[in-house]
Order: structure tokens, then sequence, then C-alpha cells
């Protein structure tokens, strides 16, 4: 399944990333704050008065220096310097294809479903584009925003500055529709192989995947490594910058590769269901004095007398460069047998580019007397060759990556249980967790023929929740907020709106909409007011129409939704469309890592690290 | 064609006024880019759209771009912004007289016209001969580029006033601080107008460096409502394309804009209407203001001047919707309401 599939496309380029970061925060004694809970500015006003959003807003760049890199973001974050790398359409890269070098092009919103944390951000776009118009293309409308999986918060330990140690995997598909995808393939090979898929029983059209990494902050890579009073240095000419008025963007950027392949039937929309080759976070030496890290997850498929790997979110950087770093040879073992190995310049930053983290090996020609279920990457430490990904046959995907609902509206968490890569069938006991729940009363279910579970979700109060799922009769309880490892647990986000309802039979005045609606939206999101003065009765009103349009909950997956926080409530939007219908109401990372030799396994407080990242 | 003075120069303060002819230029293909775009009726013509607002960034860079060359060769950038209808800056051509005309057939026409590729570069071009020539706008890079080369390292300072991408344009805006960057910036600036000339070598192309269509081909395309091919039937021609299907453009679906507004006399018409008018000439006038400053080297004006464009597009929006008498709408103007830019340099007045 999947993009190990052939054929291939192999991307790379860099992204820029320009959250709003004012939400990120939990300190309660800032003015600039936000209850993720409450979807709360908390603006303390009744009623709220302009003067209140232009105090918060100058808290929240008051608040720079001590954490919030972009309190003026746009919240977009687009492909830059992006080409076509290569294809493959399984006789190994190709660099000669006409596609090749073909720009790439994408434009998204940066929303966190949970703001406070980093498990949970989501690209919201309208399209993804290979290739140009006339040309060799594929164009393709997701059916899904991508989600953030698999953030890998060892990925490069030589870039300490806020999220720039981690990488992250972005995964989306595209339905083979006229309407949705389009593919060019004019005199381009591995466009041709890639369209003639599209015609063949079970292929659901493309899917892309990427890994985003090396993320640098105000366009600073010596920050990587940097002082403390050279980050204040820039976040002082970032204050600067505001204080001349005007729009003041701060965005990040990292690099990617990416690869576009086929999506078939049973595929997860969001993140990997190929066989998962998860990380058992024994850590390995990777120079340059850094500490030894852990690999991240990898996956893998198996067709035709050779292995794919995916390792575009598992082998380390040990340089802000950056290089990947030289472990020695992997060993790929089916069970407790050999059956491939890679050398270092097959896992280097030149492959890694080239085939985008992807690595083909043939098996040996006895493989079908090995046991093929039970894959294993090794690499010899002190002599010994040490596991570092352990093949986890189940897997339970949840097929809401991250679930908006409003409270006391019903919902379920449904999961899609994989065996070895492929849907599996009835009988398999899911475990569901709540992470940081203290009740300790995981729900349980079973699989049915289709390899789906079903749990009912809890949407009496307003809360933001992670979700695990864990299939087998063995699950890790409970999962806590400093246990709850994002390589290994598969999860989904809850965020159940608060029901305010309340707000839909107050006066539709200007008064109660600004107080209760758009002054939110003008405090925590000052790009909007790029094309809209929320603060101006006159001119939202002349623009009631598009408000409603791009407020309509059936635009939610746009690039152009309103409000771009995806937090507008029930009674909200109630209240909202009164107005203008005109009627009445009806750190520090891994303390305990030790030395570099030996086997050693890191006990990482995940909530530490995910801290860090904002 | 659009053909530009091009005087040889004598010492860096000729080099700096060639410069600022570049910058003029490049400011010069906004408005009636802008105006064209504008002009396009919401949730329409997405296409033609597209292709607008992706040339119209593209200029933006690279007038941040020549900018940037002034600086690093110690200039003073001056924006002097232009009236329409009028010729182009440095125009001594004389054929064209740009307008601000709506989302048309007519305004696409005036759009290749502008961005006309070179002729097949001959050596003897390139060649810097002495007296007054007009040149193309690629050819008069080209030059730019020879006698840039011809400055002395110490005519070049690093980081002096520049404009990179950390705010905007992420990977499309660079420093420049010497005159590599400078050939790199021009280089640039000219594929993404023309695509790759011809050459002896080279038998030419629509793409830009980046493989994207050039602001000229972007422009014929939506002038036939036909989307330029790859040809890879067994016909092909030379040039390896071929026009294909529809562009889908309706010419329709555009406000009854009229053109060129600053020839309109807007004193006759509604209170509503003169007041749109003015918030859209406050609004230019202050993205030229903070535009000026940002090139000066103050901190935070480029975002200010991003500010000010945004609010000058609410206001062109609003002034497409307040109807004149005669049933018809206007536009921006694109008028300052003060004096931004002393003057426009004549050669050797930047010293």
């Amino acid at each position: 399944m999947s993009i190990l599939e052939f054929p291939r496309v192999y991307f790379s380029g860099e992204i820029s990333w320009d959250p709003v970061t004012t939400n990120n925060n939990t300190f309660q004694a800032w003015t600039a704050n936000y209850d993720e809970v409450g979807a709360d500015p908390q603006l303390n006003g009744s009623p709220v008065l302009a003067g209140q959003v232009s105090t918060y807003r100058k808290a929240a760049i008051d608040q720079i220096p001590a954490q919030n890199w972009n309190p003026a973001g746009t919240y977009r974050s687009v492909f830059y310097d992006c080409r076509v790398s290569g294809v493959d359409i399984g006789a190994g890269l190709d660099t000669t294809d006409p596609f090749v070098r073909a720009p790439v092009n994408f434009a998204g919103m940066l929303i966190d479903a949970e703001p406070y944390g980093p498990y949970s951000s989501q690209l919201f776009f309208d399209s993804i584009q290979l290739g140009i118009d006339g040309g060799c293309r594929i164009l393709g409308a997701p059916v899904r925003r991508s989600s953030d999986r698999y953030i890998n918060f060892y990925a490069n330990r030589a870039n300490a500055m806020i999220a720039g140690v981690a990488s992250v995997l972005w995964q989306a598909c595209y339905a083979w529709d006229p309407a949705t995808l389009k593919i060019n393939a004019y005199d381009s090979p591995a466009l041709q192989a890639l369209l003639d898929c599209m015609a063949e029983p079970g292929v659901k059209g493309v899917m892309t995947r990427f890994c985003t990494y090396r993320t640098i902050y105000y366009d600073d890579l010596n920050l990587a490594n940097g002082s403390q009073e050279e980050v204040e240095a820039q976040a002082k000419a970032l204050v600067e910058k505001f204080a001349a008025g005007g729009f003041q963007p701060n965005p990040a950027r990292s690099l990617l590769v990416g690869t576009a392949g086929i999506w078939r039937e049973g595929d997860p929309m969001h993140e990997p269901g190929d066989r998962a080759l998860v990380t058992n976070n024994t850590v390995v030496a990777i120079g340059n004095g850094l500490p030894p890290v852990p690999f991240g997850t990898a996956w893998a498929r198996i067709d035709d007398g050779r292995i794919a790997l995916d390792l575009s979110n598992a082998v380390p950087w040990n340089t802000t460069a950056p290089d990947k770093a030289n472990v020695g040879n992997l060993t790929l073992l089916a069970g407790t047998v050999p059956i491939a190995t890679l050398t270092p310049d097959q896992y280097d930053q030149p492959t890694y580019l080239a085939t985008s983290g992807i690595v083909d090996v043939p098996l040996p020609t006895a493989q079908v007397a090995l046991d093929l279920s039970a894959l294993t990457l090794s690499v010899e430490i002190d002599g010994t060759l040490t596991p570092l990904l352990v093949e986890q046959p189940l897997r339970a995907i949840p097929l809401e990556p991250n679930l908006y609902v409003n409270q006391g509206d019903p919902a379920q968490g449904q999961a899609q249980v994989y065996a070895c890569g492929v849907p599996a069938g009835a009988g398999i006991t899911v475990t569901m967790t709540e992470v940081g729940s203290t009740e300790n009363n995981p729900l349980i279910a079973t699989t049915d023929a289709n390899g789906l579970v079903s749990f009912p979700l809890k949407t009496s109060a307003a809360t933001v929740t992670g979700l695990v799922f864990q299939p087998g009769d063995d699950p890790t309880l409970p999962v806590t907020p400093n246990t709850f490892n994002p390589q290994v647990f598969t999860y989904m986000y809850l965020r159940v709106l608060p029901n305010d309802d309340a707000l839909a039979t107050l006066e539709p005045s200007w008064d109660n909409v600004y107080a209760n609606v758009l002054a939110y939206w003008d405090a925590i999101a000052p790009c909007m007011d790029n094309w809209l003065q929320l603060d101006d009765e006159a001119q939202v009103r002349a623009y009631a129409p598009v408000i409603k349009k791009l407020t309509d909950p059936d635009y939610f997956e746009r690039f152009r939704y309103m409000p771009v926080t995806r937090d507008l409530t029930r009674g909200q939007r109630a209240l909202l469309y009164n107005f203008l219908d005109g009627t009445a109401p009806p750190a520090r990372l891994m303390a305990t890592v030790g030395a570099a030799s030996g086997t050693e396994v890191a006990q990482p407080d995940f909530a530490v690290l995910a801290r860090d990242m904002r | 064609m659009i053909k530009l003075l091009w005087k040889e120069p004598d010492g860096v303060a000729d080099v700096q006024a060639l410069v600022q002819g570049a910058i003029d230029i490049e400011f010069a293909t906004l408005p009636p880019y802008l105006y064209a775009s504008l002009t396009i009726l919401p949730d329409t013509n997405a296409p033609a759209k597209s292709r607008m607002q992706s040339v119209i960034m593209q200029e933006m860079i690279h007038m941040c771009l020549a900018s940037n060359i002034m600086n690093a060769i110690g200039g003073t950038v001056m924006i002097t912004p232009p009236h329409y209808p009028g010729s182009l800056p440095h125009d001594v051509g004389g054929s064209l007289i740009v307008h601000l005309y709506p989302f048309s057939e007519q305004a696409m026409a005036q759009g290749m016209a502008i961005e006309a590729p070179l002729e097949p570069i001959d050596p003897r071009v390139l060649r810097a001969t002495p007296g007054d020539q007009t040149v193309t706008i690629g050819e008069y890079y080209e030059r730019l580029k020879a006698v840039l080369a011809t400055l002395p390292e110490s005519a070049w300072t690093p980081d002096r006033n520049q404009i990179d991408d950390a705010q905007f344009f992420q990977g499309q805006i660079f420093a420049v601080n010497t005159c590599a960057d400078a050939c790199t910036a021009i280089d640039q600036i000219v594929s993404e107008g023309e695509g790759t000339p011809k050459t002896p070598e080279n038998q030419g192309s629509p793409l830009d460096f980046q493989n994207m269509l050039a602001h000229y081909y972007r422009f014929w395309e939506m002038q036939r409502n036909q989307v330029l091919e790859k040809d890879t039937s067994s016909e092909h021609n030379d040039s390896g394309y071929m026009w294909g299907g529809s562009l889908g453009i309706d010419w329709g679906a555009v406000y009854p804009a009229i053109a060129d507004p600053e020839e309109y006399d807007f004193s006759t018409e509604s209170e509503a209407v003169q007041i749109a008018q003015a918030q859209c000439n406050a609004a230019y006038s202050a993205m030229v203001a903070a535009l000026c400053a940002a090139f000066g080297g103050a901190p935070g004006q480029l975002g200010v001047a991003v500010r000010a464009m945004f609010d000058l597009r609410m206001a062109a929006i609003h002034a497409l919707n307040t109807p004149l008498t005669n049933g018809m709408v206007a536009g921006p103007a694109f008028v300052c309401d003060q004096i931004i830019a002393a003057k426009t340099l004549a050669m050797g007045d930047a010293a």
C-alpha cells in the first residue's frame, strides 16, 4: 500500500511556518492568554471593547522575548524552492524523467487542534500542485486536511531552538475524480505509470507524504545552537518592528522531503498504514558531542522480492547543515535472520534528499522460509546487534486524527486496526485511553469483520483531549502526558467546543457580536484584519455574505475558513448569523540519557519535550 | 515591446541612476496589473486570477531585489508613482502608453507588451556601445549586469538596507551584497518576466528558472484564453509548445470598471464615490511612503507597507462596489496624495 509502492514521485524543498503563537501558552498571569478548553482569549470584559483587544495585542507583543515568537503570524505554511527531485517506476531512481525539476506548490493554514501542544497541528489546504498547468503535473484537492503525526523529538539534537530539534510527518490523500485530481502525464513515463494505476481496482487516488525537519526561527540558523542573548537580540529586533506598526509576521521555516504515490483502499488518509517498525527508545551514539538518541519510527512494505523502508522520519541528524548521523551499518532482520544491510551511504543526507528517505532493498531469494511477519532494524552497539526499531504487527489508527465536536453532540472515535500493514479482521481487542486521565477507566472494544472499532466519545463537557488507541491484550496503562510517546502510540485529538448556546438568545447587536465573537478573532489572529477590519461594524455588515460563506461549517476544511483558528462555537455562530442576517434572535530535554556506550533505553518525559516545542 | 532609455554610464552615480530606472519600471508595472486583477468579479475566473496574482507577487519581489541592488551600491531608493495613462518611466520609445484597464483582452495584450521577451541574443547587442539607445527591459537588465560588473569592489556595501525573506516571500527575496548577488537577482527578474531566452546554444523556453511559466506567456495565455501546453506530438514545432484547451476565461465576469480613473472627473460624483477614491489614494500613498522608508532601512516599515497594501485592496473593493452616475464603477486611480519622492532621477543626478 501507499507511497512505498511504485511509481513514486520524490520532491524536496522548504516550507515556511507562520502560526500565531499567542494561544500556545498557559501562563495565567499573562494578559495575552488563551483558555483552550473554553476557546477563550480571556479578554475579561463585558462588553469587550476594542481597547481591550488593543491591550491584548500589545501584551502579546510584550511577551515576545519570553515565549511568544509570532504574535502576528498569517498561519500560512507555504512550500518554496520545492521541486520534483526524482521518480521511480520500479527500476530505480530516475532523475531524467521530464517531470523532474518541476516546481511543487502548496499553501496551507497551520492550525493546532490543541493549541497548547505539538501533537495536533493541522494543515488546511485547498490543493497541492506538482508541476504546472500545461505541463507534466499532479494537481490534487485533498480529501481532508493533513495532520502532524509521529513528531520526533530526537531528530536533531544539534538544533536546540524551540521545535528545531524535531521532525514531523504529514500525509494527505487525493481522490481519483476529475473534480479533485488531475494527472497530466505528457511525456513523463512516471506520470503515465501513475495515471495507469488510477484505473486499477482498489486504487483510490494519490497520496502525498512529507517529512519536515531542521526548523529555524527568526530566519537565523545560528540560533539553533546559539546563546540566550542571541535569541533575545532577535526577539528585540522583532519588537522594534512592531513599534513601527503595520503587519509583522515572523515565520519559521523547515526543510522537507516528500513522496507522491498511490493511495489504495485501506490506506489511512493522515498517517502511514504500512508495516510499522516502531522505535523501542534504545539510544545510539550520533557523534559530534551530542547525546545519544533513539531512532524515529519507520514503515515497511514487502513487494516483488524487495522491501521498501520509509526512513524519512527515522535516522537522526547531528548537525544544523543538516547531516545524517553515521551510526554504522543498519541490519534488517526477519525474526532473527538478517535479510538486508543498509550501509551509511544508503541513509546519509544526499540519499535522503534523493529518495525522500525511502530505501529499497532486495530480499534474499530464500525469503519464503523467513518469518517476514517480524521485522527489526538493528545496529551494532558494543559488538552486539541491537534492535532500534521493532515491528508492531497490530496498529489501531483512528479515522479522524483531530475531531471537532460541539459540546453535547454525539460523537464516536473510530479506528481501523491493521495487521502487518493491511486491514485486520474481527475479534481484536482495542483499548482507548485518555492521555492524562486520572480515572484510569479505559474503554475496550473489539473489531468487527473489517477490523474497525468504535468508541463513544464523551462530549458532555468542553475539553481538548488526546485519545490513545492500543490494539491487543496488553495495553500500556495509564498513558500520562509524560509517557505519551507520539512515535509509539497512535492517537486522535478530541476538541469539544464549549456549549454557549445562550449566546444565540442575545440581542444580535453590534456590541454583542463584537464582544462575544469578533473580538476573539481580533485579539488572537491579527492577520484576519488583513482583509477585514473586525472592529468596523460597517465593514462587517458590508461583507456579511462573504463572512457567512467563510464561516459555514461545510467550509471548515478550506484554506480560507473563518475563524482561521477553527474554534467558533455553535452559540457564537448563531449570534454572528443573527447579526449578519439582521434578524431577531430566536528546555530541557531527556535528562535521564546516559553515556553513549552500551545499550540504553531512553526514559523521556514527553510532557517536557512537548512543552519545549512551543 | 517596451523600450527603455539606455545611456552608457560614467561612474557609480550613473549606474545608480540605471538601477533606479529598473526600480521605476518594476514599480510602474504594478498598478496596471493590480487594476486588472482587482476588477475580476469575486469567485470567477480563477485561472486568470491566480495567474495575475502570481505575476503581481513576482513584480513586487523584483522591485525589492532591484532596490537591494541600489542599496548595495550606495544609492538611495526613490519611488515616484507614475500617472496613468502614460509612458512607463524611461520609456522614450513612445510607442506604448500604459493604461489602467479593467480585466480584458486589451489589458492582457498590454501586459504582453510590457513583458515581451528579448529577441534572440546576439553577442553584439550585449556589447556596450556609446550614446543613447532604446532597449527592451530584458536588454536593459543584461546591460545593467554588465555595468555592475565594472564597478570596483569598494562600490559594494554588504548589509546596507537590505530586504530579505525573513518576513515575506520566503525563498524569493535575498540580500544583495556583491556583484554576484546582483547578477543572480537580475537573472531571476529577467527569467520570471520573459522565460529562458533564445541563444545560439538554446532554443529558448517559456519557462523561467523555476520551471514556472514566465509573465509574458501567462499574459499570452489569458489574452488567447488558452493554456500553453507542452507539445509531445510528432508534429510539434521547434518551440515544443502548442496552444491547448481553454482557460475558461469569462470576459464578462468583470466589474463594469472605467479605464484610467485618474482621468475621470470625480467631482461631480456622489460623496460615497469620492470618499471611496480618497480611501484608495490614502492607502496607496501610505504604502508608497512605507516602501520608501523600508528601502531606506527603517525597521518594520515593510510590514507597514504590507498593511497599507491590504488597506488598499479593501478600499479598492469598496470603490468597485460604489457605482458612478453612469452606472459604471471606478477602481483605484493609484494617485499619491502627497509627494513621496522628490523627483525622478535623470542620468547623473543620483550623486
